[in-house]
C-alpha cells in the first residue's frame, strides 16, 4: 500500500513536470557563460546592381558596433567597393535607405577582407583558424571556447549553396563541416547564424554542431526580396529581411532586455514576403530567455572591488629556468625501411 | 553505308513504306512548316519578353533631364544654319557642329573618309563625320556608349534628322556635368547615311584600307587570312587598271574611346512626333541582343512615349485573340521582309557586325510615309522633354552594364513589342522544309539501290503497260515507278556511275556561279566603255545576258563532259547531291539569317519536290508536265524572282498605274535592287548577292540541267 502510494506520487510528479513544457532547463544553464563576442559579417556578391548586399552588411556592422563589439572583434568582408563605383551618384557613401539619412560607409568602417579577398577559401580559413602564419591580426578570428560569434551572410544563394563573387560558391555541407571543426577546436561557445539570401534556410539545414542558433530570410524554394529602390542612386537599396532586422535593432541598446525570440520574429511573412526560417534544435538554451546582447552586444567583464590594489607591489615571477642544464634532445631520421630484404616479385 | 548498301534492304519494311508515302510525307512537311510559322504569331506559341541581364536596372532612377529649352534652341539654330548656308548643298555644317560640341566641353574631332565607287567610271565621294567624346569622370576610358544621328540635308528626299541632332546636343549638355558616367559617351553625327557610319566604325576599329591585318590597340578580332568579306580584293581580279584598293577608305580617327558596348541611333525629324518606331534589323539580318530591344521598349513605356514595332503598336492592345494573332503574323512577316535583303534599315545595323548592340529610334508623325497606324491621331504628341527623358533613362541603364550584352537572345523574331519567338521555336519550321527535301533525296537513293533487286521481266511488263495507256490519269505516278524500274537491265553491263563526270559538272557549275558573282565589274566596265550606259543598266542587262547564256548552255554541259550517254543513276545521284546541298544551304543560311533561309526554302522546296530524272517517251501529258516544271524552274531563277518581286511590289505601292508602266517601274526597281545589293556587298559586306549568285544560282542551274536532260530509256 505504502509502495503504491509512493509510485502514484512519482507519476503525478512526472506528469506535473511534463505538463510544464517538458523538462525545465535549470536556471544556471540559462545564462550564457561566454566571455567575449565576435562578429563575422560577409557580403559575398559584387557588382553595382548588388548594391543592396553591401548596404545590408554595412548596416549590420553599424548595429553590432553600436551595441558594443569593437572593430578588433568584427571581421567585415565586402566583395565590392560600392562607394567608389563610378556609377555611384553619391561618391564615397553608401546608404541603406532612400531617405539617405545614414551613411553606413562612414569614417570608422574597417573592412578586413575586401574585393577578391572575399573568397570561399578565405572564409573557411577564417572560421577554422587555418590562416597563413603571416596573416595580420585584423584578418584572424581569434576566438576561444568562451566566444559567442555572430555570423551574418548576405549575397545570392540557391538550394544548398551561397555564391561568392561571380565564380565560386560554398555549399551548406562545407559550411556545416567548417562549424564542426570550430567546435572541435574549441573556437566558440555559441553561434548565432543569420543568412539573408534566396533559399537561405538551405544553408543551415546541414549543421550538426552544438550550440548554434540559426535563422534565415527565406525557406527553400523562396526568394528573398529587396525592400525598396533609391531612385536617386538608381539601385535597390536594401533587402527586406535586413531592413526589418535593422528596424528592430535600432531600438536595442546595450542595456536592453530584448530577447532572441523577439529577434527571430522581426520579419513576419506579411513584411518579408518570404518565410523566415529558424533552427533551434542545436541550441540548448531557450531563445525566450536569451538576451539579444549575448550575440549583438559585447561582454565587458567588470570586477568591482572595494579594496585598493597596490600596484607597486608586483609579485615577482618565479623564474622558470628548468631544463637549462639538459642537453637539447637530438633528433635523427629513422633508419630506412629495409627494402633490400624484401623479395621483389617478378 | 552499311545499312543503305545492304543488298536485301529493298525488302526492308521501312523502305517499302518510304516508297509508298514519301510524296505525301514531303507535302505534309511543307504544309506543316508553313503552319508552324504562322502559329508562332499566336500568343500561345510565343513568349513574353523579359530581361535576362540583371545589371541593366531599367528605369529605377529618377529622370533629371532638364534641357528641353536648349534642345529647342539647338533645333532652331540648326535649322536656321541650314537654311542660311546649306540650302543648296548636300554638305554637312561641320563648323557649326564642331563649334556647338566644343561649347559643351566635349572632346571634338572630325573624321574624313573617301569612297572610290566600285562600279562605273571611278567616281570618288568624300565625306566628314563629326563626333564629340564625353569622358567618364571617374573611370579610365575603357568602355563607351554611342549616341548617333545621321545628317540629312534639306534637299534630301528622306525625313530630316534635325530634331535628333538637336536632342543629342541638348543631352550632351545635360550629361556633361553629371558624375555618374562609368562609360564614355560618344556623340556622333555621320554624313552620307550608312556610308559615314560604316567608315567611322571601320576607322574606330582600325580597319584601314592599306593595312592587311587589323591589329588595333584592342587586339585583333579579325584574322588576317579570313577569306571573303574583303570584297574589294575580289574586284581586284577584274580590275584592269590595277592598283585598285578597297572601295571605302575609312581614314583614321584622331581620338578614340574604349570598346563600344551599345549604340542608340536617333532619327527625329521634328520634336513633335506621335510615336517612336524601334528599328532593329541590321546588316545580313543580324539583330541586336533582345535585352537592348526590351530595354528601349520598356523605357519608352516608362517615359510616356508611344512606341511601335512594325504592326505592333503599344497603344493598340486588343483583347481579341484573332486580331492579336493576325497582328503578330504581320509583325513577323514585316520583320522577315526587312531581314531578307540583309540591308540595315538604319545606321544601327552596321554596329552589329562589330559585336555592338544598337537600335534606331525613329520618330514618326501621324502621316508618316511608312503608313498610318490606327487611332494615331488620338495620341498625345511627344516633345523634347519626353524624348530627352527616354534617352536619359536608356543611357543610364546602359551605363550600369558590366559586360557586353550576352545574356539574352541574339536570334529571335518579334511578334509584338513585348512578344518574341526564340530560335528554338522558329527553327523547326525551316527544319521541316529541309526534312521534306531530304526525305525526297532519301527515297531517290533507295530507288537507285533497289533497281538491282527487281527482276527484269517485271520492268518490261510495266513498260509495256505504260505504253498501252498513254495519258492515263496516274501516268505521273507510273512514270515515277518506271523511273526506278527501267535501268536494271543495264545495271549489269554498266554499273559504273562515273563519279568523275558528275563531279566535274558539279564543280563547273559552281565555278560558273562564282564567275557570275564577280561579273558586275566587267559588265559595268563594258557598259560604260562601249554603250555609254550607267552601270546599273549595264549590270542588269549583263546579268540577263549571262542568265540566258547559262539557260541554253548548261543543259549541254554534261554531254560535253563525257563521251557516252548520261545514265539514269548518274542523274539521280546528281539530283540527290543537289537536294542535300539545297537543304544544307537553307539550314546554314537560316542559322545566320533565318528569314533568308526560310524564303529560299519556301521557294525552292516545291521545285525540289517536283524535279526528278525524266525519261524520254511518254504521252502528251508527260510532255506538258515537263513543260510546266520547266516554266516553274525558270520562274524561280534568282533574277526572275527579283524582277517579279519588284513588279509586284510596285503594283502594291502604285495600284493605279497601267500594266506597261508598272512593268517599267518594276524593271527600274529591279535594276536598282540588284545594283544596291552588289554595291552593298562590295562596301558593307552584305552577302545576299553573293549567296544568290555563288550558291543559289548553281543550285538552280543543276535543277535546270536535270529538267532539260531526258534519259533515253530505250536500251
Amino acid at each position: 500500500m505504502y509502495r503504491s502510494t509512493f509510485l502514484c506520487c512519482t507519476f503525478i510528479f512526472i506528469f506535473f513536470i511534463h505538463s510544464n513544457q517538458g523538462v525545465e532547463i535549470p536556471e544556471k544553464f540559462q545564462k550564457s557563460n561566454h566571455t567575449n563576442n565576435w562578429a563575422v559579417l560577409v557580403d559575398t556578391s559584387r557588382f553595382w546592381f548588388n548594391y543592396r548586399h553591401v548596404a545590408n552588411v554595412l548596416s549590420i556592422y553599424r548595429s553590432v558596433k553600436r551595441l558594443g563589439i569593437p572593430d578588433s572583434q568584427i571581421i567585415l568582408m565586402i566583395s565590392d567597393d560600392m562607394a567608389c563605383n563610378p556609377r555611384n551618384p553619391r561618391p564615397a557613401t553608401i546608404f541603406n535607405n532612400a531617405h539617405e539619412q545614414i551613411n553606413v560607409y562612414g569614417d570608422d568602417v574597417e573592412v578586413d577582407y575586401r574585393g577578391y579577398e572575399v573568397s570561399v577559401e578565405n572564409f573557411i580559413r577564417l572560421l577554422t583558424g587555418r590562416v597563413p602564419p603571416d596573416t595580420p591580426r585584423s584578418k584572424r578570428l581569434l576566438t576561444d571556447e568562451g566566444s559567442n560569434i555572430l555570423i551574418y551572410l548576405t549575397g545570392h544563394g540557391g538550394d544548398g549553396f551561397l555564391k561568392f563573387q561571380d565564380s565560386e560558391e560554398v555549399t551548406s555541407q562545407e559550411l556545416a563541416d567548417a562549424l564542426e571543426q570550430m567546435w572541435q577546436k574549441k573556437r566558440y561557445n555559441e553561434i548565432f547564424f543569420i543568412i539573408d539570401t534566396c533559399q537561405a534556410s538551405s544553408m543551415y539545414e546541414k549543421f550538426y554542431s552544438p550550440n548554434i542558433l540559426a535563422t534565415a530570410s527565406s525557406l527553400v524554394g523562396e526568394d528573398s526580396l529587396s525592400h525598396h529602390v533609391d531612385s536617386a542612386i538608381g539601385v535597390y537599396i536594401i533587402d527586406r529581411y535586413t531592413y526589418y532586422v535593422l528596424e528592430f535593432l535600432e531600438n536595442v541598446h546595450p542595456t536592453s532586455k530584448r530577447t532572441m525570440s523577439e529577434f527571430l520574429a522581426v520579419c513576419p511573412k506579411s513584411a518579408c514576403l518570404s518565410t523566415v526560417g529558424v533552427r533551434r534544435d542545436l541550441f540548448k538554451r531557450d531563445p525566450d530567455k536569451v538576451p539579444i546582447t549575448d550575440f549583438f552586444g559585447s561582454v565587458r567583464p567588470v570586477i568591482i572591488t572595494t579594496e585598493p590594489i597596490n600596484i607597486i607591489d608586483i609579485p615577482k615571477r618565479k623564474k622558470t629556468n628548468t631544463n637549462k642544464s639538459a642537453t637539447p634532445e637530438k633528433h635523427e631520421y629513422m633508419p630506412q625501411f629495409p627494402m633490400h630484404l624484401l623479395q621483389t616479385t617478378k | 553505308m552499311g545499312l543503305l548498301s545492304d543488298p536485301e534492304y529493298g525488302s526492308v519494311k521501312w523502305v517499302r513504306l518510304l516508297n509508298r508515302i514519301h510524296g505525301p510525307l514531303c507535302l505534309l512537311c511543307y504544309a506543316g512548316a508553313l503552319v508552324w510559322f504562322l502559329m508562332l504569331g499566336n500568343k500561345e506559341f510565343n513568349n513574353e519578353t523579359y530581361f535576362s541581364e540583371n545589371a541593366l536596372l531599367p528605369g529605377l532612377v529618377t529622370n533629371e533631364f532638364n534641357a528641353e529649352q536648349s534642345s529647342r534652341q539647338f533645333y532652331n539654330e540648326f535649322l536656321q544654319e541650314l537654311e542660311d548656308k546649306y540650302y543648296d548643298t548636300d554638305e554637312m555644317p561641320v563648323p557649326w557642329l564642331v563649334a556647338k560640341m566644343s561649347q559643351l566641353h566635349l572632346e571634338v574631332y572630325t573624321h574624313n573618309f573617301t569612297l572610290n565607287y566600285p562600279l562605273g567610271q571611278g567616281q570618288i565621294y568624300k565625306g566628314t563625320n563629326v563626333y564629340g567624346i564625353l569622358r567618364a569622370p571617374r573611370t579610365s576610358s575603357l568602355e563607351a556608349l554611342v549616341v548617333t544621328a545621321p545628317y540629312r540635308s534639306i534637299s534630301s528626299h528622306q525625313k530630316g534628322t534635325a530634331a535628333g541632332i538637336a536632342l543629342m546636343l541638348a543631352f550632351a549638355q545635360f550629361a556633361r556635368p553629371q558624375k555618374y558616367w562609368a562609360k564614355d559617351i560618344i556623340f556622333l553625327v555621320t554624313e552620307h547615311e550608312q556610308l559615314g557610319m560604316q567608315a567611322w566604325l571601320e576607322a574606330y576599329h582600325g580597319l584601314q584600307s592599306d593595312a592587311e591585318t587589323f591589329y588595333t590597340s584592342l587586339g585583333s578580332f579579325w584574322k588576317p587570312d579570313t577569306p571573303a568579306f574583303d570584297f574589294g580584293r575580289v574586284g581586284d581580279v577584274f580590275n584592269w587598271g590595277g592598283g585598285h584598293q578597297k572601295c571605302l577608305d575609312p581614314g583614321k580617327l584622331k581620338g578614340r574611346s574604349g570598346s563600344i558596348q551599345a549604340a542608340i541611333n536617333l532619327e527625329f525629324h521634328a520634336p513633335k512626333i506621335k510615336y517612336i518606331e524601334v528599328k532593329v534589323e541590321g546588316l545580313n539580318g543580324q539583330l541586336p541582343n533582345l535585352d537592348l530591344v526590351n530595354l528601349v521598349h520598356k523605357l519608352c513605356v516608362k517615359s510616356g512615349i508611344h512606341h511601335s514595332y512594325k504592326n505592333s503598336y503599344s497603344w493598340m492592345r486588343t483583347r481579341n485573340k484573332m486580331d492579336e494573332w493576325t497582328n503578330g503574323i504581320w509583325t513577323m512577316l514585316g520583320m522577315v521582309s526587312a531581314q531578307i535583303a540583309g540591308v540595315p534599315n538604319g545606321n544601327h545595323g552596321l554596329f552589329h557586325r562589330f559585336g555592338i548592340e544598337a537600335v534606331t529610334l525613329e520618330g514618326r508623325d501621324a502621316n508618316d510615309p511608312a503608313g498610318i497606324p490606327p487611332k494615331v491621331n488620338a495620341l498625345t504628341t511627344a516633345n523634347f522633354y519626353r524624348l530627352g527623358v527616354a534617352l536619359e533613362s536608356i543611357l543610364r541603364s546602359l551605363n550600369n552594364l558590366l559586360e557586353r550584352f550576352h545574356q539574352s537572345y541574339f536570334f529571335y523574331l518579334l511578334a509584338a513589342t513585348n512578344r518574341f519567338i526564340s530560335i528554338g521555336q522558329y527553327m523547326p519550321s525551316l527544319c521541316l522544309l529541309c526534312v521534306a527535301i531530304l526525305v525526297r533525296a532519301l527515297s531517290m537513293w533507295v530507288n537507285i539501290q533497289q533497281d538491282g533487286d527487281e527482276e527484269p521481266e517485271k520492268s518490261v511488263k510495266r513498260k509495256t503497260s505504260d505504253a498501252c495507256v498513254p495519258g492515263e490519269h496516274e501516268s505521273e505516278e507510273r512514270s515515277e515507278e518506271k523511273v526506278k524500274t527501267i535501268p536494271k537491265g543495264r545495271k549489269i553491263e554498266e554499273s559504273n556511275m562515273s563519279i568523275v563526270n558528275i563531279g566535274a559538272n558539279y564543280l563547273l557549275v559552281h565555278l560558273l556561279g562564282y564567275v557570275v558573282m564577280n561579273s558586275p565589274m566587267v559588265f559595268s566596265k563594258i557598259g560604260a566603255t562601249y554603250y555609254n550606259q550607267p552601270s546599273e543598266v549595264s549590270v542588269f542587262y549583263g546579268l540577263i545576258v549571262a542568265s540566258v547564256f547559262l539557260i541554253f548552255l548548261t543543259p549541254l554541259m554534261p554531254r560535253l563532259l563525257r563521251t557516252g550517254r548520261m545514265t539514269h543513276e548518274e542523274l539521280s545521284l546528281v539530283n540527290i547531291l543537289l537536294l542535300i546541298e539545297l537543304a544544307t544551304v537553307c539550314l546554314s543560311v537560316g542559322m545566320h539569317n533565318f528569314p533568308l533561309g526560310l524564303v529560299i526554302a519556301v521557294l525552292y522546296t516545291p521545285l525540289a519536290l517536283v524535279v526528278g530524272v525524266e525519261t524520254t517517251g511518254g504521252g502528251k501529258r508527260r510532255v506538258i508536265t515537263i513543260f510546266l516544271k520547266r516554266v516553274l524552274c525558270l520562274l524561280l531563277h534568282p533574277l526572275c524572282i527579283v524582277t517579279v518581286g519588284m513588279v509586284t511590289y510596285s503594283r502594291v505601292l502604285f495600284p493605279e498605274e497601267n500594266l506597261l508602266s508598272m512593268a517599267g517601274r518594276g524593271r527600274d526597281a529591279a535594276m536598282q535592287a540588284i545594283m544596291f545589293s552588289i554595291v552593298d556587298s562590295l562596301i558593307y559586306g552584305n552577302w545576299l548577292y553573293n549567296v544568290a549568285t555563288a550558291v543559289i544560282l548553281p543550285i538552280w542551274i543543276i535543277f535546270w540541267q536535270i529538267l532539260c536532260i531526258r534519259i533515253d530509256d530505250t536500251v
